[in-house]
């Protein structure tokens, strides 16, 4: 298969598509669970998912093949192609709940003044043509997103450290362990990364010492998400779990911002070009195991088009219902996250490998 | 047929751009008719029989070619809550007051009989409200306060907020505090909360001022001289309930033991003249030592110089002006530690935990917490650290 990514490239998706969309409600959703022991939960999600991530990105040093070639291998075409559908179906839902934070942010941050669902439609016309680019694509827009999202997460950081106040955090383990694992489970679905991983296999030139790069690439995205956690609740404390849009309300007690104007949502504008590429990479990944599925007799532009056709009905007809299709995701549809982003990673060790490197 | 579909695609794309064009110039170009819009910079809260008294004082734009000389009003609406009383603003003037700009929240004195965190619950609810506001308590009614004419014809919110500044809190002379920090102490395991008592006095008749129209209730009337504003002093709640007031001197000191001063002012007396030092390099911190009792660990370090003497011209003394005998500091010290003896008085006695020792405790000695956090006060002792060197 011809590469459609380089090493690096996966490298900088893992820390800023990955981080940036951690940034927005996952904070204020963990707080409501866990208090200050909110960062236990972001802790044990992501040691978690650096198992995950390390397992998928260890696999490749063993195998020139995709993940759906080892499956094709081991069980024949037929459960090849229906792991490639039940991939694609994991993505779109994997992006949809994303997309609902989105239009929430949009219409309450950019567009205060005018709430109205068909002010988020463009992003079905960025999303369509972005997703059926490819995985090249998403390769290429993370070499552009990757320094803009650290040079504007720094700027929000810095100015939101100065501004915190780590007491609030104390004291640690305060927090009874039935609410630490609620927090874990409610929030998994935000922690894709295994998954995401495990669909790169196969698609870019492994060379020594990737699976490090690539593991510690998103140990670092994980270093970012749980300092900003942590910043989040310092600046916040008990107000955490009613501030949604997290990355857009830290700054605001920077003192210079009274004179100055929120400038800082200057910053919040460039994250937020990560965030939507980030949701984007699912949408690909999930017109790619279409693509794959069907033998490549449509175009990718068709099938993306269809996957954005269907989040969009979705998002119409949950549109204002974010608090429920979040109740359903962090109650009920968690073990599908559990099982497509930390236990596939873990058992494609099983599966019979082609192509040994 | 490919290139079918390419033309299709391509006509699909110049229909977007058309829809969007459409969406964009069906917005009247982003143009605000000034003469309907105003800018909310302050709103007053007063409790009476019928609910609330919401006062909005807002900025109104005028036109460069028009002749208003207006700039600001201030209406007052009522409800049986405070988002009730907004909307009567709006049936008012018929502009609704968005307080996305609101930078100060005013609680007339009617406020103490009642829950402030029940007062203030619509600027916690309504996500376009600022938690960066400044609150503060004020004497009689706060629609009152908000309706006097500073000098300078500046609005009196802004009056105000200069006498609430970041460089009076830096000061160590004013316990400025936002709507976030409030309800962040409020919901601590301290319970309690604090905010400048605002008093404003009248200085003689002059000052001019420019604001020519107001709608609503307003106090006042007649001569009337420039309003002064300053919050010296301190009010405190407890559970959302007033607790009482914060003289200057233990304003002083809380403002100290919370830190981040960086120039405070204190006198005191050695040898019978009045010595007053600027305090640099301020650093305190509060540490409680659970032994039996609890004792309260009080380290204050700071750097002084004598600013001014009574009956010591600097041209009198020695050749080095700026060196204040250990006496001095001696005698500053036990003012500072006089001042603070006098806060812990104050919440022991009036049972509010301004100080947040109670989360202090519940944050670095939890397994102690539930022995003391009832019975904290009558068991606390105080040990004092505090040393103030020369700065010279």
């Amino acid at each position: 298969m011809k590469d459609q990514l380089c090493t690096r490239q996966i490298c900088f998706i893992l820390i800023a598509f990955s981080a940036a969309g951690k940034l927005l409600m996952l904070p204020a959703q963990l707080a409501y669970f866990a208090k200050n022991d909110l960062w236990v939960c972001a802790l044990i999600l992501y040691l978690l998912q650096i198992a995950a991530v390390w397992s998928a990105a260890f696999l490749c040093s063993k195998s020139n093949g995709t993940f759906f070639n080892l499956l094709q291998n081991t069980f024949g075409t037929a459960v090849s192609k229906v792991f490639m559908w039940l991939f694609a179906i994991f993505f779109v839902m994997a992006a949809f709940i994303p997309i609902c934070e989105q239009k929430l942010f949009v219409h309450e941050i950019f567009y205060d003044t005018v709430p109205a669902l068909i002010v988020f439609i463009p992003f079905f016309f960025l999303s369509t043509y972005m997703g059926g680019k490819g995985l090249n694509n998403a390769g290429r827009a993370a070499d552009i997103a990757f320094p803009l999202f650290i040079a504007s997460f720094a700027a929000i950081f810095i100015m939101s450290v100065t501004q915190s106040n780590a007491g609030w955090l104390l004291p640690v383990f305060s927090n009874p362990v039935k609410d630490i694992a609620r927090g874990v489970h409610s929030t998994l679905y935000a922690f894709t990364d295994g998954a995401v991983m495990l669909m790169f296999m196969g698609r870019f030139k492994y060379k020594k010492g990737d699976c490090t790069k690539i593991t510690l690439s998103y140990a670092a995205g994980a270093a970012i998400v749980i300092a900003f956690i942590l910043t989040f609740y310092s600046v916040f404390s008990a107000l955490s779990p009613d501030e949604y849009f997290a990355i857009s309300k830290t700054a605001i007690f920077f003192p210079a911002l009274s004179v100055t104007g929120r400038l800082d949502l200057i910053a919040v504008y460039v994250t937020e070009i990560a965030m939507l590429c980030g949701i984007i990479l699912y949408i690909q990944l999930a017109a790619e195991c279409v693509y794959t599925a069907i033998n490549k007799r449509a175009g990718r532009q068709w099938i993306s088009l269809a996957i954005n056709v269907i989040l969009l009905v979705l998002i119409i007809i949950f549109n204002d219902k974010y608090r429920a299709v979040q109740g359903v995701y962090g109650n009920i549809l968690w073990y599908v996250f559990a099982v497509f982003t930390l236990l596939l990673p873990c058992l494609a060790w099983v599966l019979k490998r082609s192509g040994k490197r | 047929m490919k290139a079918k579909f390419r033309a299709a695609g391509k006509a699909v794309y110049i229909i977007v751009i058309i829809a969007m064009l459409f969406l964009f110039f069906t917005n009247d170009f982003g143009l605000v008719d000034i003469h309907k819009s105003s800018i909310v910079t302050a709103v007053g809260i007063d409790v009476s029989e019928g609910g609330y008294e919401v006062t909005a004082q807002a900025e109104v734009p005028t036109p460069s070619s028009g002749e208003g000389s207006a700039t600001y009003t201030q209406v007052t609406g009522q409800g049986a809550t405070v988002a009730e009383a907004l909307n009567d603003i709006n049936i008012q003037t018929g502009f609704y007051p968005k307080l996305v700009f609101c930078n100060l929240v005013i609680l007339g004195e009617s406020c103490t009989g009642s829950d402030i965190f029940t007062v203030l619950d619509y600027f916690y609810r309504n996500s376009y409200v600022p938690l960066t506001a400044l609150v503060g308590l004020c004497q009689g009614q706060a629609k009152e306060l908000l309706a006097q004419k500073p000098a300078g014809g500046d609005m009196s919110s802004m009056a105000i907020q200069r006498a609430m500044s970041a460089e009076l809190k830096k000061s160590s002379d004013v316990a400025a505090v936002n709507l976030k920090l409030i309800a962040q102490l409020g919901a601590s395991q301290s319970k309690a909360a604090y905010m400048p008592y605002i008093t404003c006095t009248q200085s003689g008749s002059g000052g001019t001022t420019s604001a020519a129209a107001t709608q609503g209730s307003q106090s006042g009337g007649g001569e009337q001289g420039s309003a002064q504003f300053t919050c010296e002093t301190t009010a405190v709640f407890s559970e959302g309930m007033y607790a009482g007031t914060l003289d200057k001197e233990q304003t002083f000191a809380f403002n100290l033991l919370m830190g981040g001063i960086r120039l405070a002012v204190l006198n005191a007396e050695y040898d019978g003249v009045n010595y007053t030092a600027g305090l640099k390099n301020n650093s305190s911190s509060l540490k409680l030592k659970v032994n039996g009792g609890v004792t309260l660990k009080v380290k204050y370090r700071a750097k002084a110089n004598v600013q001014a003497a009574e009956n010591n011209p600097a041209l009198q003394s020695n050749a080095d002006t700026l060196l204040i005998k250990d006496g001095v500091l001696t005698a500053l010290e036990d003012e500072l530690k006089g001042r603070i003896t006098s806060l812990v008085e104050f919440c022991a006695k009036s049972g509010c935990d301004a100080l947040g020792l109670k989360q202090l405790l519940y944050a670095h000695n939890k397994k102690h917490y539930a022995d003391f956090k009832d019975n904290l006060f009558d068991v606390l002792q105080i040990d004092f650290d505090v040393k103030i060197k020369s700065a010279r």
